[in-house]
C-alpha cells in the first residue's frame, strides 16, 4: 500500500536528488525492496510515492532537506496528480 | 460522520511576512512575529509586545532570567546546549524554552544533545523563517523528532502549538 507525498521545493531538481541520495535511510533494511517512487514533477512540486508504513520517516528526511516541505498526502496516485496540478506555481521565466 | 477540528500549528518566529501563504499551506494559522511584520492571513502576535520573549544571550543569563516575574518564553541560542537542571528549573517556573530548529537541521549531532536535555512540555520550536526557503511543514519536523528519539511525546510541541499561545497570551 502507497501513500503519496505532494511536497513543494524551491528547487524541486536539487530536493529529489538529495532525497534519492539519502533514501535508503527511509528505507532501512528494505532497501533493495522498496523502488523509489516518482509519481512526477510539476513546476514546484514533487509528488512521490512511499510505502504506507514509512510516510512518517519519508516526512522526517523531507524536513531535513533545505528548501522543501511535504504539502499534501494522498492516497492515490490519480489524487495525488490531481493535487500537485492544482497547486503547482508556474515560474515566471518557464 | 464526527466533526474533525483541525486545530493548525504556530511558527514561533516569524521575520518575513513573504512566505505566510507557504506557511499557511502547511497548517500555520497563527504566528509570533517580530516587531514591525505584517501579516494578512495568519494572525500576528507581537514578540515582545503581546508576549514577553526574551532572547538569552548565553548560558549563564539563563539562570538570570528563569527567574524574573515578566519572561514568558526564554529564547535560546542553538549553540551552548543548556544543563538538564536549567530546562527542569524552566519547567518548575513555568516557562517555555524557544530554540531555533533550522541551523540545528544541519547539525543532527547537536540536535541530539539538546533533545537528550529539553522537555516536550516546555520546548517551542521556531524555524525561523526569512524566506520562502525557511519554510518547513510542522508535521514533517514533528515525525523527524519522533523518527529521531523514538519518543512519541515529542509531537506535543507541535501539536499544542494553539494551546500553548492562547495560554501565554491570557497572562500578560
Amino acid at each position: 500500500m502507497y501513500r503519496y507525498l505532494v511536497i513543494r521545493a524551491e528547487d524541486p531538481l536539487e530536493c529529489l536528488e538529495r532525497i534519492n541520495l539519502y533514501f535508503v535511510a527511509v528505507a532501512g533494511l528494505r532497501f533493495k525492496a522498496i523502488e523509489f517512487n516518482i509519481v512526477g514533477i510539476y513546476d514546484d512540486i514533487i509528488a512521490l510515492g512511499v510505502p504506507r508504513d514509512l510516510v512518517g520517516k519519508a516526512r522526517a528526511l523531507v524536513a531535513l532537506m533545505d528548501g522543501c516541505r511535504t504539502v499534501k498526502v494522498r492516497g492515490t496516485v490519480k489524487s495525488a496528480r490531481r493535487t500537485a496540478m492544482s497547486i503547482r506555481r508556474r515560474r515566471p521565466n518557464a | 460522520m464526527a466533526i474533525r477540528v483541525r486545530r493548525g500549528y504556530v511558527e514561533w518566529d516569524l521575520a518575513d511576512a513573504a512566505a505566510e501563504d507557504l506557511l499557511w499551506e502547511v497548517g500555520v494559522r497563527v504566528a509570533l512575529v517580530r516587531p514591525g511584520v505584517a501579516t494578512e492571513r495568519i494572525a500576528p502576535v507581537v514578540r515582545g509586545l503581546d508576549i514577553n520573549a526574551v532572547e538569552v544571550p548565553n548560558k549563564s543569563k539563563f539562570n538570570v532570567y528563569v527567574y524574573r516575574e515578566d519572561v514568558q518564553i526564554l529564547s535560546v541560542g542553538h549553540r551552548e546546549v543548556l544543563t538538564r537542571d536549567q530546562v527542569k528549573t524552566a519547567l518548575k517556573m513555568g516557562k517555555y524554552v524557544e530554540l531555533r530548529l533550522k541551523p540545528l537541521l544541519e547539525d543532527l549531532g547537536l540536535l541530539l544533545r539538546w533533545l537528550d536535555v529539553l522537555e516536550p512540555e516546555n520546548t517551542l520550536f521556531s524555524t525561523p523563517v526569512r524566506s520562502p526557503r525557511d519554510v518547513k511543514s510542522p508535521i514533517d519536523l514533528e515525525n523527524l523528532l519522533v523518527e529521531l528519539t523514538g519518543d512519541s511525546s515529542w509531537k506535543v510541541p507541535f501539536e499544542k502549538g494553539l494551546e500553548i499561545m492562547a495560554e501565554l497570551l491570557s497572562h500578560v
